[in-house]
Formats: C-alpha cells, structure tokens, sequence
C-alpha cells in the first residue's frame, strides 16, 4: 500500500499554503511537524479530500483521492471538530459508521470494540455535550478508526489528552502504522520522536525535510536548532 | 456607573454591525412607503347599467387628486340640517336605485353596479367623487341612527350621538364619574360642527394605518434585538464578559440602553417614511369634523387629523421601548436568538388574532387593549379611562402605562440575566 | 438432544481460542456494496424531532386559524409557512452549526449526500404539508392558495441558503430567522392591503412564486456544489 502526493499545491486567495508538495508515504507512521501557519492541515484537508488542490493529484494504490474507494480506506481525525450535542457517544459512532458505509452489525461490533480501546465504554450512553475535552478527543479517534482504515490522517491526535492517554495513543498509532499508512501532525515532538520512523518537516507550504529518524537522536534539538538556522538565514 | 458610555457605544456598534439589522430596516422602510402607495396604484374598472355601455376605467391615483382638487363643495359647511339632508338625498337616491357590488365575479370589473332607475344619475368619476364628499357624513347617520330618516334635523342627529355614546359607556360598564366626565368633554365642543372638506388624505390614512407602522416596529426589533443577550454565549465571550469587573450590572445597562436607542431609531425611520409616502402621495391636507366622521362619533375630544397621526405617531414611538424591552427579555429567557425570534412573533400573532378580551373581566380587557401592539386595532378611541389622579383617556394613559411595561421588563430582564449560571 | 443444544453446550464447555489474525480477516473481507437508497433513508432518521415538531406545529397552527377564522386562514398560513422553511434551513445547516462538515466531508457518502437527505426527507414532508393546507384552506382553489402558501416558503428558504453559503453556523442561522420573522410581518401586513390576495392579483403572485422558485433552486444548485469541499 502506497499513499502518492504528486505536485499537490492549494492557493487561497493570495496565499499558497501547500506548494508542490511531492511524497510517497508506505506502510508505517510518518511524522508531520513544522510552525504554525507552515501548511500542515491544508495537506491534511488535501489528503482527505476535503478540499479540492489547485494543481497536483492524491492517490492511495492506485485510488484517486475523488474517488469512493479511498474514502472507504481513509479514517480522518481533524485538530478541531465539532459534534452533534444530543448524540450519545454510541449514537456518535453509529451515524460515523453509517455515513462510512458500514452496516448495522458492523457498526454495533466496531463501536462497541472502539468504545472498550478508548476506554469510554462506561460514558456510551452520555450525550456527547457532557464529554470532557479530552474524552471527545478519544470519540475522534475512535470515529477514525471505525472503518479499519488502510489510510490514517491525524491532525494532533493527543491534542487534550492527559500523560497517561497520550502515552497509550502513541501505542495504538504505533501498532497501527505495523499495517497501514498513517500520517500524524502534531506540536509533541516527543510522539514523534516515539513513534514515527520517518518525519516530514512543513514550512511556507513546502516540504523542507523528508527522512527516516532514528529514534536515538533529539529530533526536538534537530527541529529548533533547524528553524533558528533558517530564521539566521532569513 | 464606571465606563457605561463606553460600553453603550461598543454595544451600539455591535448591534449596527449586524447586517441583518440594516436589511430589515430597508424592507420595513420599503413596505411603509408601499402602504400609502397601494392607495394610488391600480385602477377601478366600473360596469354594469349605470355605465352607459362601455366599462369605465378610473385609476386610483385620479381619484385621490380629484377628491383632493376638489373639496369645495363641503369646505368650510357646518354640519347642520342643510347639509346633512344634502348628504340623505344625493345619497339616499343611490342607495335606493343601484346596487353596486365590490369585488364582483366579474373578472374585469371591480365594481359591478345594478341600476333600478334608469332616470337616476350613472356612475361617473366626478359623481364617484362627490359620493366620497358626502359618503362619510351619510356614513355616520347611518351608524348613529340605524336608519337615515329623509327629514333628519341637525337637533336629531346629535341627539343620536349623544344616545350612541351612552349606549357605548353601558355597553363598557363606565362608571357614573366616568360618564359624567365624558359628558363635560362633550359640552366643550360647539355644535354644528364644521366640515373640512377632504376625509381622506395623507393625515387620515397615517392615523388609519400607524397601527401597521407599529407592526414593523416590533418586527425589526424582533429581528435587531433577539439576538443582542444570547450573542455573547453564542460568541463564547460570555465567561469573559462575567469575569471583568464591569461584566454585570454596567454591561447589561449598556445593552439595554443600545438596544432601546436602536428600536426608538428604526421606530423613527418606518414611521418618517411611512408619514412621508402618506402626505406626498394622498396630499397634506388636514381635516376637522372628518375625524368624528371617520372615527367613532361617540369619541368626543376634538382634534384635527393631522394632531391625530402626529399624536398617533408619537405615541408608536414610545411604544417601541416596550418593544424592544419586550424582545431583550424573552431572549434572556431563551436560550438562542432564533428561539426568542420564534417567541416574539408567536406573541405577535396572538396580539393580532386576540384583538379584544371578553367584557367579562372589564380590567383585563382595559389593560390588554391598552398593550402596544393591540391598541391600533380597538383602545386609542376606546372610551374607557384610567384613574391616575383624575381620569385620562387611552391615548393619554398609554406612554405612561408603556413607560411602567418598559421599566418592568427592563427589571425582569435583570433578574434573568443575574440568573446566568456561574453569578 | 437437538443439534442446536449440543453446539450450545459444546460451546460453553470449553474456553474458544483467542482470535489470531482478527483485523487482517476483517480487512480481508470485501467492502459492503454502496446502498445510497438505505444511506439516504438512515439520514433521514437522523432529522431531529425538533423539525418535525416545528413543521407540525406550523401545519397545526394554519388548521386551527382555518377552523377559528376561516376568512383569515389564509394570509395567517401564508405567515407561517415562513418558519417551516426556517425549521428545514436549521435542519440542513446542521453540519456547519455543529463543526461536523469536516468528518462528513472525508466519510464515504459525504457532505453532499448528508445534506441531499435531509434536504429531501424534510421538503418532501413539507410539501406535502403545504399541499394539504392549500387543499383545506384553500378557499379561491387550491394553485391560488398553493402559490400564497410556497412563495414565502421559498422566498425564507433561499434567504436562508444564501446566508448559509455566505455567514458561518450560527450567526447564518440567526439572518435565516430575521429572515422568516421578515417574511411573515409582510405576509402579516399585507393582509390588510387591498387585493393582495384578491383573485385579480393572482397573476403577480404566480410571477413571485416562478422568480423565487427559479432562485431557490440555483441556490441549491449553489450549495450542494459547495457541500464538496471544505469552505
């Protein structure tokens, strides 16, 4: 499996926010960190389909990213999402899998298993307007994950989740990036560091480093030590 | 209180922003000038055998302009035996010899008119008008007297007004003071009365149809102001604002203030324009007796029409503050603009469906006919009087009972608004 | 013994081995087919009962002002209908109100298909509904009513779907309202003006009802292209 981004690039307006971004992303986590404002989630929306490029293509084995075969392979958590307050938390999940494709039984199945891994089994039935913050950021990635997807798209998956949690969703991302391509954003540098074997560093909308990373070295140094020589050289 | 003048204007200006503000106040604008201008568009297509033959066609704009060049016949006439036999005879021959039906099945006529007496006068436009001319005055014998008796003196008619007037107070359940105090009202108006001539220009349509002008008022405070509370949680600014030392008693002073400075100033541009459309297209020509002619003649304080609609006016003015008091408080109690919206104009509904109360509870009926959007339809003429030290009438008595509503809702309003979880 | 209870009972006697392979069986399987027609009718179950409760209260609403005062049924309904419409523009706009355009963007069915459902379970409802009070109220026939009750209907309704494709969640919804609550004061007002709802008028009233219609329907045109991307 093979996730291809050819030339991809997004204009809004007078603003390039991904310019011809080129990436071939295989079986495994990729890392995507870079400042604010560097283009991260303009890829991200690229990836998913959720916004249309300007110039390039997005493919994943062979699927367009128009096409309903990828959305059927793509699982999308979003850094900002809302919900619909009088759902429950299971109710939440039902209607994900249904516009996901997925039928009763397996909607029921894959709910109840998503609501066991993200340990809010026990709020299933609470209307999702009484979730803390941090147990809305676990029903995020548990919609994202309903569908098994081949394709994972995470924008600050840890976003709001305590210590304990964020160490327990770096696993997860881990075991599932042994059989799936899955490309996380995040600020953590640290999940990163821990998870991801190789790491895509954005900035003005262009792709400035593109590696394998070997976990032993400080990829935070590596990064601030990275943007100070650029800002000097600026 | 510490930077309300400050917080007034920042209020003021966050409710202008709202684009939706200054749409609804053009359209309200727009439908206030189209009242009056409805009155001069179309035409009026008479047939039948009063015609002579071919339909007549007389556009309603030349009606207006030829009633209003045209009062002379009546300019200046005391309403007295003379001229009220006048109005029983060029009338009464009418009555007796045609049937004219409004609205008629006939696609293309508007009016159809049957014609008993071939020797009686057709229809014609000038004829049309000296019927408007006397039409009133037949109108009122008619209402007074139930019947229009060929040899009315001027001394029957007035009995009969004065006889209606009566049978209204009983039929209100007025008092013995209060009847006795309408009674000096009417002793200060001289008999005959004195015609001036043209009934139906510019004056009299805006104190017919300010009550309507009233139902745009509430409307664009509806849509200005439901929203002007449940903003600031809809915004997420509200734990902010609750948190700053100004964020209680002086913010919410600065947004009722904004909000009745905003509902007084659109109350002012419907009913300018409204005013306007009205003397600039039916003429600013005032009228005397017409206004006993058109009104209730048991009313008896005498005015012109044009301190009528300026009254009228005025006081649909005042009445926006209640409106706009009304609208900030259901919205305190609502938890979104467009639920308080939906409220309002349920109220709004009701007000209009639910004119009048029953007579049986004759304090209930007086306070709810008095209320600003129902007073248009039955109070301003209603001779029921409110004791404040000596008696006023409707007219009087409503800027004060709106100012009282006002300041009531303004302190219900608070009391909701300290009700805000977290106080 | 019947076979169903010997399995039963084998069954419970031994512990079943742990599952080996789960998600790779699962991934193995081939994918669902595509069943738009069960994808559209499951959204509709997802209509809140707010709206209905909305619609009917307006359908309610109309038939008690036919039965307490049948002269003024008509233009009372003609107000109403406006906040019908609104109740169908909040239904649609649900995905932004709430900040879920962007996981329904990247699901298999989309925005587009979301919307379209609840665009189509809630209008067809409402037409019927309104053809039901044209039909009962409708005094001078049933187009005549039909053309007093759908055109501030849709005049509300494409307000509202402009404002949505220009002013995001809630402050959209709000201008929809002010909207509505505008269309029924006129629709209110006019009552009062001569001929408005007069058989000689109804050829203007069939010129109002083409040119909304025409409107409303390039504005719907206008938002499901736009349900295709994020904005």
């Amino acid at each position: 499996m093979e996730l291809v981004i050819d030339q991809l690039s997004r204009q809004f307006q007078n603003k390039i926010a991904v310019d011809r971004v080129s990436l071939r992303l295989a079986q495994g986590v990729a890392g995507l960190l870079g400042p604010n404002g560097a283009g991260k989630t303009t890829l991200m929306r690229l990836i998913c389909g959720i916004l249309k490029p300007t110039a390039g293509s997005v493919s994943f084995d062979g699927q367009d990213v128009s096409g309903e075969a990828y959305r059927a392979a793509l699982g999308y958590l979003p850094q900002d999402f809302g919900y619909y307050p009088d759902f429950t938390g299971r109710d939440f999940l039902l209607y994900m899998a249904a516009l996901k494709g997925l039928d009763k039984a397996q909607a029921r199945r894959k709910s109840g298993e998503l609501l066991e891994l993200t340990g809010l089994a026990d709020v299933a039935k609470k209307k999702v307007k009484t979730y803390s913050g941090g147990m809305r950021q676990r029903l995020g990635i548990a919609q994202a994950l309903l569908n098994d997807p081949k394709l994972l798209v995470l924008d600050e998956p840890t976003a709001g989740l305590d210590p304990r949690e964020r160490v327990r969703f770096r696993d997860l991302i881990a075991t599932l990036g042994r059989d799936s391509v899955v490309l996380l954003s995040t600020h953590i540098v640290s999940d990163v560091e821990h998870i991801a074997g190789r790491v895509l560093i954005m900035r003005d909308g262009q792709i400035v480093h593109d590696g394998a990373w070997d976990k032993h070295e400080d990829l935070e140094a590596f990064y601030l030590a990275r943007f100070g020589e650029e800002e000097e050289h600026a | 209180m510490r930077n309300l003048g400050t917080l007034y204007s920042f209020e003021l200006k966050k409710l202008c922003q709202r684009k939706m503000l200054w749409i609804a106040l053009a359209i309200l604008t727009a439908a206030s000038v189209f009242l009056p201008a409805s009155q001069v568009m179309g035409k009026m297509v008479v047939s039948g055998d009063a015609t002579g033959g071919e339909p007549q066609v007389w556009s309603h704009y030349d009606i207006v302009q030829r009633q209003r060049a045209d009062p002379a016949a009546l300019e200046g006439r005391p309403l007295d035996t003379d001229l009220l036999r006048e109005a029983v005879e060029k009338l009464g021959v009418i009555s007796r010899t045609t049937t004219a039906v409004f609205g008629s099945d006939n696609a293309e006529a508007s009016v159809t008119v049957r014609q008993a007496d071939p020797d009686a006068p057709g229809w014609t436009l000038d004829g049309y008008v000296v019927q408007g001319q006397y039409g009133n005055i037949y109108d009122t014998i008619e209402r007074v007297m139930g019947s229009v008796p060929a040899d009315l003196t001027a001394d029957d008619y007035y009995a009969a007004v004065e006889a209606a007037r009566e049978r209204v107070y009983t039929r209100l359940g007025l008092t013995e003071d209060e009847i006795a105090w309408w009674a000096a009202q009417a002793e200060k108006i001289e008999t005959p009365l004195t015609v001036t001539g043209y009934p139906d220009g510019g004056w009299t349509y805006l104190a017919e149809m300010a009550y309507v002008g009233d139902l745009f008022i509430f409307l664009f405070s509806i849509i200005a102001l439901a929203g002007l509370f449940p903003m600031e949680r809809q915004r997420r600014t509200d734990a902010l604002l609750q948190c700053a030392r100004n964020g209680g008693a002086p913010l919410w002073s600065a947004k009722l203030l904004a909000g009745l400075t905003v509902s007084f100033c659109g109350a002012a541009v419907i009913l300018g324009a409204m005013a306007a459309g009205c003397l600039l297209l039916l003429g600013p020509e005032d009228a005397a007796t017409a206004v006993q002619q058109l009104m209730d003649p048991t009313w008896g304080a005498p005015m012109t029409v044009r301190k009528l609609a300026l009254a009228v006016c005025g006081i649909y003015l005042a009445a926006s503050l209640v409106h706009a008091a009304f609208v900030m408080a259901v919205s305190l109690c609502t938890k979104g603009g467009t639920a308080a919206m939906a409220a309002c104009f349920g109220a709004l509904l009701l007000f209009i469906m639910v004119p009048v109360l029953p007579l049986s509870h004759p304090r209930l009926n007086q306070v709810w006919s008095l209320l600003p959007a129902v007073i248009g339809s039955t109070g301003f003429f209603s001779p029921r009087l409110v004791h404040l030290g000596g008696y006023l009438t409707s007219m009087q008595a409503a800027p004060l009972f709106w100012l009282a509503l006002t300041l009531a809702l303004a302190a219900l309003a608070w009391a909701l608004h300290r009700r805000v979880p977290g106080r | 013994m019947r076979n169903d209870d010997v399995i039963k009972r084998l069954a419970g006697a031994f512990p079943g081995p742990d599952p080996a392979r789960k998600r790779a069986f699962f991934r193995g399987l081939p994918a669902p087919p595509v069943r738009h027609g069960r994808m559209l009718l499951g959204q509709a179950g997802y209509v809140r009962p707010v709206t209905w409760a909305a619609s009917l209260a307006v359908f309610a609403a109309a038939l008690a002002a036919g039965r307490l005062a049948p002269a003024d049924a008509v233009w009372v309904t003609a107000a109403l209908t406006p906040f019908a419409a609104l109740a169908a523009v909040a239904e649609r706009g649900r995905s932004a109100l709430y900040g879920m355009e962007e996981l329904e963007l990247c699901t298999r069915f989309g925005l587009k298909s979301v919307m379209l459902a609840r665009m189509g379970a809630v209008g067809l409802v409402h037409l019927i509904l309104l053809a039901a009070l044209a039909a009962a109220l409708g005094d001078g026939g049933f187009f005549r009513a039909g053309a007093y009750f759908l055109t501030p209907y849709l005049l509300t309704d494409l307000i509202g779907l402009a404002a949505a494709r220009r002013v995001r969640g809630r402050e959209g919804l709000y201008v929809c309202a002010g909207a509505a609550v505008l269309t029924a004061g006129l629709a209110l007002a006019l009552h009062g003006v001569r001929g408005v709802y007069a058989p000689e008028s109804f050829h203007w009233w069939l010129l109002a009802l083409a040119v909304t219609a025409g409107l409303a329907g390039r504005e719907y045109e206008k938002t499901i292209r736009k349900a295709e991307e994020l904005s």
